[in-house]
């Protein structure tokens, strides 16, 4: 199983890479902008920042500050475009491959249905935490090399890792979720349409869940919602909103095993159709 | 002689369409075991039932006589599997495939690895992308075949390949047959399936229709002969049951016979026997005559 692990993170590879450096980019991009945009920010917030169409796109009320400026751009955006990543390589490590055919070379290995998932699940937690990884590394030299340009930010380089890699467990949130669809739904584009909505609803969801009772109710599914960075940055993580998070990969985890131990592979089939004989 | 793949009553059913149906099954220890039948049949489905991929919607299959669901790890250490849609994991190169998947499964056998690239001629440091239809088929034997498995199970296995390189994976079906070990060996292609199984099954449209030896099936089912005559038969000669002219000349006959030879020898001496040439039928003739017109041999 640990062989397995190796392979499917050796497969990763370029992709960890590829989006440590795009994410590091990314925050290399909000961190030169802020010395020539930061001030024209605060007068836009006076005028729009209660907004309802502009608070869809975020806390911007909190960008008067350096930190809530970065911390609205890392918790906000940075879970967001990685959660794209999430799906599609959540639904294409059993969907994908069993569509593709090379699922079947795997299972023809002397390995438990079991194992292959948790091998899977693993190296895909593995891969983006490095990703995150990759994407702290990166803004801790861009924010030594611009320590003057930016002044006084009142935030550490040990914020900013946090910050960056709480990340984590909301972005495995959108991740286990394509995993255990792509097991439980027929086919892959079915799971990756089924996540892709709770994406977009989690997202605008949390947002305006301050303009809607109904919105504020649903606002605790939201993995979103757990990942608030002005907070993050003034009062530490959050525990409980962690463990919360935790639980919630754990169970979707959890799920995905059991959809893909009773699965018919190869047959692209819903669960229940498995026992029929006409 | 104990069996390595046993069936009963083996059902698969995807929702509303057939796959298998109550099939009977039983290949033995250190057979080579031609698995016959046309696009569709159930020859795959059959062979993920053995492999644990697929669920039976009803009864039982056992390899090695462990129940394929409830102890597949046990099964799988010990089987190699080419499958007959073999799609290969691209961005690496043959050598770290195979490299990968002998530590997955945990296999000892490099040398004997080795050996079989340098047989099928195949070049491991080319990355899958580039291989060509039939190296990626060479690179799905060697995973199949390098870990020494006490039972092989073939889909479609020259698929592809040259008629040279073909011979070469015969010859090793043969070799892992004269080791003892056994050959679950599924093909449309009959000549193959008769140059290398000591038994064939035949599986049309979901059912076991026939299981024989090879030799038997050829030798006892459907005879063919020339006979040279002194007279010349007269229209209605050799007019039996189960008997077909396939051709006449003056003084000779071909005969196709699916039945006892004794009438059709007591007319001959009728009409005084000068020679009996036999004929070779292949497998195939005789796959043709078990499935009959319009029964899917036209997909064969």
């Amino acid at each position: 199983m640990f062989n397995l692990f190796l392979y499917e993170l050796r497969k990763r590879r370029n992709a960890i890479i590829g989006w440590g450096i795009g994410m590091g980019l990314y925050i290399l991009y909000i961190l030169v902008l802020y010395p020539t945009i930061g001030d024209a920010y605060s007068g836009l917030i006076e005028n729009l920042g209660d907004n309802p169409l502009f608070q869809m796109f975020g806390d911007f009320q909190s960008m008067s500050s350096f930190s809530g400026f970065f911390s609205l751009y890392v918790a906000d955006y940075l879970p967001l475009i990685l959660a794209i990543y999430a799906i599609i390589n959540g639904t294409a490590a059993l969907a994908g491959e069993e569509e593709a055919g090379t699922l079947e070379l795997i299972l023809s290995q002397p390995l438990a249905r079991w194992q292959i998932v948790l091998a899977k699940a693993v190296a895909m937690m593995v891969a983006m935490l490095l990703i995150l990884l990759v994407t702290a590394v990166m803004t801790i030299i861009t924010f030594i090399a611009m320590e003057e340009q930016l002044g006084s930010t009142g935030v550490t380089l040990g914020d900013i890792t946090v910050l960056i890699l709480y990340a984590w467990p909301v972005v495995m949130v959108f991740m286990m979720m394509a995993l255990f669809l792509g097991a439980f739904l027929p086919h892959r584009r079915l799971a990756a349409t089924g996540v892709t909505l709770f994406l977009i609803i989690a997202f605008f969801g949390d947002n305006l869940a301050g303009l809607s009772d109904t919105l504020a109710r649903l606002q605790p599914l939201f993995p979103f919602s757990y990942y608030d960075g002005s907070q993050l940055l003034e009062e530490g993580v959050p525990l409980d909103d962690l463990l919360l998070l935790l639980g919630a990969n754990l169970a979707l985890l959890l799920l995905a095993l059991i959809s893909f131990q009773r699965r018919n592979v190869t047959v692209g089939a819903w669960p229940w159709q498995r026992a029929r004989i006409p | 002689m104990t069996n390595v793949i046993e069936t009963k009553n083996l059902t698969v059913y995807y929702g509303p369409h057939r796959g298998i149906v109550d099939l009977d099954l039983a290949v033995e220890e250190g057979e080579v075991f031609g698995f016959l039948g046309p696009n569709g049949a159930g020859k795959t489905t059959t062979q993920r039932v053995l492999l644990d991929i697929i669920r039976p919607s009803a009864g039982k299959a056992t390899v090695f006589g462990l129940d394929c669901q409830e102890e597949g790890v046990q099964i799988r250490k010990e089987v190699g599997y080419l499958p007959g849609e073999l799609q290969l994991p691209e961005g690496m190169t043959g050598r770290r495939f195979l490299r990968t998947m002998a530590a997955i499964r945990g296999d000892n056998h490099p040398a004997f690895r080795q050996e079989l690239c340098e047989r099928l001629d195949l070049d491991l440091s080319r990355k899958i992308d580039e291989y060509s239809r039939g190296n990626k088929q060479k690179l799905g034997l060697v995973a199949s075949l390098m870990h020494k498995p006490a039972l092989l199970i073939l889909d479609e296995p020259t698929s592809g390949l040259d008629p040279l390189v073909q011979q070469t994976v015969l010859e090793m079906v043969r070799e892992t047959r004269a080791e003892g070990r056994s050959v679950f060996f599924s093909s449309h292609i009959l000549s193959e399936v008769q140059a290398v199984c000591d038994r064939v099954g035949i599986i049309r449209q979901g059912q076991l229709v026939a299981v024989e030896r090879v030799d038997d099936l050829i030798e006892q089912q459907l005879r063919r002969f020339r006979l040279t005559l002194v007279e010349t038969p007269g229209d209605n000669a050799f007019n039996f049951e189960g008997v077909s002219i396939l051709d006449r000349h003056d003084h000779s006959v071909t005969l196709e016979i699916r039945q006892n030879l004794q009438p059709v020898m007591e007319e001959a001496v009728h009409y005084g026997i000068v020679d009996i040439e036999p004929q070779t039928v292949t497998l195939e003739e005789i796959f043709l005559a078990y499935y009959g017109a319009g029964n899917g041999a036209n997909n064969v």
